[in-house]
């Protein structure tokens, strides 16, 4: 299993499209930076059912965003859930 | 498990320095070893002794300095990505007839090869892209 990590909106770019058209089914993908914009329901539509989502929650605070305004495929974690992740994943690919 | 990061982006350009200074104390707050970060394209700029921010903000570069002292970590700085921006060891100061040498303390100009290194031994590399 892969960790993906996209740090990139989906709204000025088109990383995250490209991480969901390449990953495999039962990896991981973690929105950090200006990618947990793609967390908000605006974009729930892009994501498949065959992954599991994530997103840093340090990133979203310091964006204005709470767990009401995103969708609910997305679980928050902090940095020491993101290492945890990191710890659980076969390795991490990163998509900027 | 032993952790490298690689980071591409410069200290006040974009978030990936600073993302991957607060991933870097998770890892070590859950008792991993970093082995190496590497400075990799405009991310050579966190080498560069000369840094100032204003007083009220985060010294990114010293930050690094900091952290790899304290848990001795390998701070290598791509030399190619670093020469070219302008980022000079001594001995690169020397070969390029250079006045003066601007690499903090603590860092280390070398080559691709170690971030190559890296992915092959750690058991895990984290990339910070800018």
């Amino acid at each position: 299993m892969i960790l993906h990590t996209v740090n990139k909106s989906p709204a000025t770019s088109s990383t995250l499209k490209e991480c969901l058209f390449s990953a495999s089914s039962g990896d991981q993908i973690l929105l950090i930076e200006d990618g947990v914009y793609a967390a908000t329901q605006a974009f729930s539509e892009l994501l498949r059912d065959d992954l599991s989502y994530f997103v840093l929650q340090n990133d979203m605070a310091a964006r204005g965003l709470n767990s009401s305004l995103i969708s609910e495929q997305w679980q928050p974690v902090d940095y020491q859930g993101f290492v945890e992740l990191t710890e659980k994943a076969d390795s991490v690919c990163s998509w900027f | 498990m032993n952790y490298s990061i690689a980071i591409y982006g410069g200290p006040y350009s974009d978030q990936s320095a600073h993302s991957a200074l607060h991933f870097a104390r998770a890892v070590l707050k859950r008792e991993h070893s970093i082995q190496r970060v590497f400075f990799y394209h405009d991310g050579v700029y966190n080498s560069s002794a000369l840094v100032s921010p204003p007083q009220d903000e985060a010294n990114v570069p010293a930050q690094w300095q900091e952290l790899a002292k304290e848990h001795d970590i390998e701070l290598v700085v791509c030399i190619a990505a670093a020469v070219r921006r302008g980022l000079l060891d001594e001995k690169e100061a020397k070969r390029y007839s250079k006045a003066t040498h601007n690499l903090a303390d603590g860092f280390t100009l070398s080559g691709l090869g170690q971030l190559i290194d890296a992915g092959m031994t750690c058991d895990r590399l984290i990339t910070f892209g800018a």
